[in-house]
């Protein structure tokens, strides 16, 4: 990662940013991604499918709604 | 209290029954939610009022009601729609610098199903920029205040819809919830706002902040107003005649089963929060309901795969403007965008197979509870400007405590509401969330109105 994509993903904190680097840094996204990464790796098992392969034929189109009346 | 404050307060189906006897016009309704946004101006609720339009919309459906053409519970009931939401021949800014000229040419699935049920449109509610924030606090429409203290948030990304909803600028809005958009702005706001299943209720003509968590829901005073909308809302062939929808919402809670998540009840919350938690808990158990203590594993990184999710979908959406139109975007939102941009694709999907893991524990849950119960916020409305709030002896980010509890449904794709359960010290209200099994927003919907059957937090005026 380089320190402009750091200094980006702090700026999702809406605490600090790149216009900023002088604030307080509250949330550290950096650490937090590596973090829900090593839970995942750590936790779940590697043929879990994402949510969004599943979701959709589910809940957005079987029972869902397109629109369509 | 003036005759424009007695009926803003009113349920809709009270309204509805004054309407049908003659005892209220459907103008008078209009007139009074106008004179509640003149009175309120400040606030802000609205970006874009359409007062004219609503006015002869008043007068021709009231025209229908008196030639015996009754469009069901919301005819005639004024309405808000959120600045992201299509309706033909408006604007159509979703909040935007960058889509201030943009003209809506039709109507959102949602904006037709309501005017088809008798709705008269008062206007687009204030929200925030792109709906990428939790404060409402847009550069390009205004600052929307909180109906409860001017000088506090309503919350975001549905901020004006909270606020005239809570003010009686209009008895009922539509929102957007994608991470927590309808509930937090009806938490720090005082009213009840419904997040439906991912899926359930078409999101056509409405513009997109996150696609796998996006949703469209109504706020109102109460749960019951709410299911009213809801119901509206619903494709055709999903809906429920109306007995059957006053019968589903009068089902006791006595019997029902709802669950509380050990570590994210009333622990890490301000005072006047775990408080009125625990009341109502204690009031659920009164009405007979039994309380379930449930474990769910990794909810200490719900908030950090929200993030990446949350950021990572806007970013495609805005991709082509973020370089060529960066100068048009508020600071917040912007950076936000770029900072979408950043994580990477294994950081996306691990997010996304995080979020199977959670939701196959709550469809777990869900095999012997009827909702899951959790506060909505830790903290009530911060004042405009604070970043962080303090908790007991600590301090929290607003952004990460707005995502705590309201992160749970929005990863799962699960319904979910917000209800008012009472007020902290400061006269700010306090909101708790019922979670419940996918497709089953009546079954949360009819738990909370169970609960504001004896209680009469959603019914105050600020």
């Amino acid at each position: 990662m380089t320190k402009d994509d750091a200094a980006a993903r702090l700026a999702i904190s809406g605490l600090t940013g790149p216009d900023d680097p002088a604030a307080p840094l509250v949330v550290d996204w950096t650490a937090r991604s590596r973090a829900l990464v090593d839970f995942v790796t750590r936790n779940l098992p590697p043929d879990l499918p994402p949510i969004t392969t599943w979701i959709s034929s589910i809940e957005g189109v079987a029972a869902g709604d397109r629109g369509a009346e | 209290m003036s005759r424009a404050e007695e009926l803003v307060t009113l349920p809709l189906a009270e309204l509805g029954r004054r309407l049908r006897q003659g005892s209220l016009t459907c103008p008078e309704l209009t007139e009074a939610c106008l004179a509640r946004e003149e009175a309120s101006r400040p606030l802000n609720a609205y970006s874009h009022l359409m007062a004219g339009t609503a006015r002869r919309s008043a007068a021709a459906l009231q025209t229908l009601l008196d030639c015996g053409h009754d469009l069901g519970p919301l005819h005639g009931i004024p309405m808000g729609l959120k600045a992201n939401i299509a309706v033909a021949g408006q604007p159509m800014t979703a909040g935007s610098r960058i889509l201030k000229d943009n003209i809506a040419r039709e109507d959102a699935v949602m904006t037709r199903r309501l005017k088809q049920a008798g709705a008269v449109v008062l206007g687009l509610t204030n929200m925030h920029e792109f709906a990428w924030g939790g404060t409402t606090a847009n550069p390009h429409t205004g600052i929307c205040g909180n109906a409860w203290d001017a000088g506090r948030i309503p919350a975001g990304s549905s901020g004006g819809s909270g606020t005239a909803v809570a003010i009686g600028s209009a008895m009922a809005t539509l929102g957007t919830d994608t991470g927590g958009s309808v509930r937090l702005p009806a938490s720090m706001n005082g009213v009840t706002g419904l997040r439906p299943t991912v899926g359930r209720l078409s999101v056509e003509g409405i513009f997109p902040l996150a696609v796998s968590m996006d949703t469209v829901g109504p706020l109102a005073r109460g749960a019951e107003d709410c299911a009213l909308m809801f119901n509206a809302m619903c494709r055709e062939d999903q809906r429920l005649p109306e007995t059957k929808l006053v019968a589903r919402l009068d089902r006791p809670v006595g019997g029902r089963r709802i669950g509380l998540v050990r570590g994210y009840t009333d622990e890490n919350v301000q005072p006047d929060i775990a408080a009125a938690f625990r009341e109502t808990v204690a009031a659920f158990e009164r009405a007979g309901a039994q309380i379930v203590l449930i474990d769910i594993h990794g909810l200490e990184v719900s908030v950090d795969a929200q993030v990446i999710v949350d950021a990572a979908e806007p970013s495609t959406v805005h991709d082509g403007w973020i370089d060529s139109r960066d100068g048009d975007y508020g600071r917040d939102v912007r950076e936000q965008l770029i900072a979408g941009r950043t994580f990477t694709a294994t950081e996306y999907l691990h997010a996304q197979r995080y979020r199977t893991y959670l939701r196959r524990q709550f469809d777990t849950a869900f095999e012997g509870l009827d909702a899951i119960l959790t506060p909505t916020l830790p903290f009530t409305a911060p004042r405009m400007g604070e970043d962080s709030v303090r908790i007991g002896d600590r301090m929290e980010s607003t952004l990460t405590g707005n995502m705590r509890y309201t992160s749970l449904p929005s990863l799962t794709a699960l319904p979910a509401l917000s209800f008012p359960i009472g007020f902290d010290r400061d006269g700010l209200p306090i909101g708790a969330q019922l979670i419940g099994a996918a497709r089953q927003e009546l079954a949360i919907l009819s738990l909370a109105h169970g609960f504001q059957r004896d209680s009469d937090f959603h019914k105050r005026l600020p």
